[in-house]
């Protein structure tokens, strides 16, 4: 006997803003680390922290990637000769 | 799940190997949509619209295939979040359809449990863990 069964999906939105580094460093160590509910409590534990870990690192080079971005595109903005856009770039 | 589906799988009428495999996409609908077990294919009929701008377009987005697993006796499939960006529209729910079978046949219906709104933000649909337990499209 087959069962084909649907799993839950999660919806999240945002309005007049995007979802930003939070939300995605969180689905990462979703993805790379889940706990069963079986688990016995010291190798749960020790995936929590796990997670915890990948959560924090995800997210710290999240903020680094985008500020190298960042800096690429005002470097873009002032060579074009867009001074005024660059500082603002620059200010978010 | 779509009944229609259960028999495409044993007319292999579907493939969701990363490689290869056939294109998915996400259409998403408003809360005037009525869908059961018994819906066989895509429609455009309450599907949504743009309140604003073009983020969403007809069938909606493509999705990424992640190859099919087993574990223990339960096979399973998953695909990568999807995002719609710059949105500004509302949706109920979602139809996942084969955009490369003919006549675009339903997979599998979900239902958000409520309104979602995005106004010039993002629109994201966060699919389940992929495991035995949790993942998107199961059979055990």
């Amino acid at each position: 006997m087959f069962t084909g069964e649907v799993g839950n999906v999660i919806v999240t939105t945002t309005n007049n803003t995007t979802l930003g580094p939070d939300h995605w460093a969180t689905r990462v160590s979703d993805h790379i680390v889940s706990v069963s509910e079986g688990a016995h409590p010291l190798i749960a534990e020790q995936a929590i922290e796990f997670k915890e870990f990948i959560y924090k690192a995800v997210k710290y080079y999240m903020y680094e990637a985008i500020n190298e971005d960042r800096s690429r595109i005002v470097t873009l903005l002032r060579s074009a000769g867009h001074n005024d856009l660059a500082n603002s770039v620059e200010e978010l | 799940m779509c009944t229609s589906f259960k028999k495409e799988l044993m007319e292999a009428k579907h493939n969701f190997l990363l490689s290869g495999g056939d294109t998915f996409r996400m259409a998403l609908y408003t809360d005037s949509a009525s869908f059961t077990a018994a819906t066989t294919a895509y429609t455009s009929s309450n599907e949504i619209t743009n309140d604003a701008g073009s983020a969403y377009s007809a069938k909606g987005a493509s999705l990424t295939r992640i190859d099919p697993t087993t574990s223990s006796t339960t096979a399973y499939t998953d695909f990568a979040d999807v995002s719609w960006s710059t949105a500004t529209f509302s949706a109920m729910g979602a139809m996942i359809l084969n955009d490369s079978a003919s006549g675009d046949p339903s997979v599998i219906i979900l239902d958000f449990g409520a309104l979602k709104t995005a106004t010039a933000g993002t629109f994201t649909v966060a699919f389940p863990a992929a495991d035995a337990s949790n993942a998107i499209i199961r059979i055990a």
